[in-house]
């Protein structure tokens, strides 16, 4: 049973909506995240699960709706404010300053992060480097890396802001094997360290291994909630992902 | 007969490795589909055909002849026409210009003629607009723009990658509309879907690509019937 029902939630989003031109894509969304969760946003392509990480992040600002995060509304709020609150994100396409340094990266997501006026930036940084595995690169640019170190290095940036909430969108799109099963490890062990993750992902064992509990979107719309044997097993789940005849 | 095969194909980017081993037949005048989860390397396959991207291995044919390394435009010469999956259309050039655009290799001025009159008859949306430029259409009108521009070359094989996307329901039903249209009048299609539902609803047979590899082969009616689709799409947990 997801513990999204008991536990105090750290986001709440109510009634959200998004419409571009025609297109509602987002369309009267509402859920809870509790605290120290981790939870799966699935959905074909054009479900709005992106869409939805940019009302979420900032990136772009709902038409309707309440989004609450630790009890304050963000809504409104532009992304820096927002990271700074505690709310990191990954981008489907990795996003690193390419002719920087991995630690340069690092120390510019510091400075809009939670703690940007501390001084424990290189502790801090050697630390994260040394979670994510890339100690011995520190000093490399950003752009030499291959496309999973540098999937790595997005998750040391977020990590850095000193995030209470995580969104991953595609955490392990485009990468091997033997990475995603790290990149798994590495997640699993930040909701041990009781961070909260909302993780959009197309690769479902990945994302029922890391998340005891899956939101099916479809069309702008939730469609079901549920444990993933329960999520995989829902024939409307299985035709959304189809398309309609 | 076969008109197009790919034959243990390998290929990908850089250090990876998208397409492992793949094989695909598509028989004169049908429609065959390919599909798959979003990574399976449903495009990559396309761009092979295309020859956008050289194999790493394999081989592909076309009436028998190797194409594998030959030039995309020698490719379009000889009879192959593609639909990349975003927009490929000139924005700021009319309607008729871009029709024209996709006949550069149409050297006679009648043949031409007669050709763009079929498209007209065939989309008349696109004759009541043949003037304005191809921004102002909407997005249904750029499909048909688009499958009209490489009509202009009259091709035996289209080759299409998800010809459905960013479409409304009744616009992928007027699509495919057309799709079946030319499929009776004997052009052979290959289309590469997410909409699988729409694909196997007009596909002779059908290609399922997982990770990069062949998953299964058949007709729609044995793909539904088996458990491969729920499989596909929401792991091997499922029903």
């Amino acid at each position: 049973m997801p513990n999204n029902v008991t536990a105090s939630p750290i986001l709440e989003v109510i009634g959200v909506s998004k419409r571009f031109g025609g297109v509602l894509a987002v369309d009267q969304v509402s859920f809870n995240v509790a605290a120290g969760s981790a939870v799966g946003l699935i959905g074909p392509n054009g479900a709005g699960k992106t869409t939805l990480f940019n009302l979420l992040s900032g990136f772009e600002s709902a038409d309707d709706g309440t989004i609450r995060f630790a009890g304050s509304p963000i809504e409104r709020s532009f992304p820096h404010r927002i990271a700074r609150l505690g709310i990191g994100r990954t981008f489907q396409s990795v996003r690193v300053f390419a002719s920087m340094s991995v630690r340069e990266n690092l120390r510019v997501a510091h400075m809009y992060g939670r703690n940007a006026g501390s001084s424990h930036f290189d502790e801090r940084a050697a630390e994260i480097l040394s979670f994510v595995g890339l100690t011995r690169l520190g000093e490399a640019m950003a752009g030499s890396l291959s496309y999973g170190q540098r999937k790595l290095v997005e998750l040391g940036m977020v990590l850095i802001t000193d995030p209470s909430l995580i969104l991953l969108d595609e955490p392990v799109a485009g990468v091997n094997p033997a990475l995603i099963n790290e990149i798994a490890r590495l997640l699993l062990e930040l909701l041990g360290r009781g961070l909260t993750l909302l993780v959009v992902e197309h690769n479902l064992p990945f994302v029922t291994g890391v998340c005891q509990d899956i939101i099916v979107m479809a069309n702008g719309r939730l469609l079901v909630r549920g444990g993933g044997s329960d999520v995989q097993r829902d024939p409307q789940v299985l035709e959304a992902f189809l398309g309609a005849a | 007969m076969a008109q197009l095969e790919a034959v243990a194909l390998t290929a990908g980017y850089g250090g990876s490795t998208i397409l492992n081993n793949v094989s695909i037949t598509i028989a004169s005048g049908c429609i065959t589909g390919v599909i798959g989860p979003n990574g399976a390397g449903k495009s990559t396959l396309l761009k092979a055909i295309m020859g956008y991207i050289v194999p790493r291995a394999g081989a592909v044919r076309l009436d028998g002849d190797d194409i594998t390394r030959l030039p995309t435009h020698e490719r379009i010469r000889r009879g192959i026409a593609y639909i990349a999956q975003t927009r490929s259309h000139f924005p700021s050039q009319t309607v008729q210009e871009n029709l024209r655009i996709g006949a550069y290799l149409v050297r006679d001025r009648a043949v031409r003629a007669a050709r763009q009159a079929e498209i007209f008859r065939r989309f008349p949306i696109l004759a009541e607009r043949r003037r304005q430029p191809a921004a102002l259409l909407s997005g249904g009108q750029l499909r048909m723009l688009e499958i009209g521009r490489v009509l202009m070359t009259s091709p035996r094989l289209i080759v299409l990658d998800e010809p459905s996307v960013g479409l409304s329901p009744a616009l992928v039903d007027m699509v495919y509309g057309h799709l079946r249209e030319l499929a009776a009048g004997g052009t052979t299609l290959l289309i590469v879907e997410q909409n699988v539902r729409k694909l196997l609803a007009v596909a002779d047979f059908v290609y399922a690509l997982e990770n990069g590899a062949n998953r299964f082969e058949g007709t729609p009616q044995a793909l539904t019937a088996t458990g491969v689709l729920a499989n596909l799409y929401l792991g091997a947990g499922a029903a």
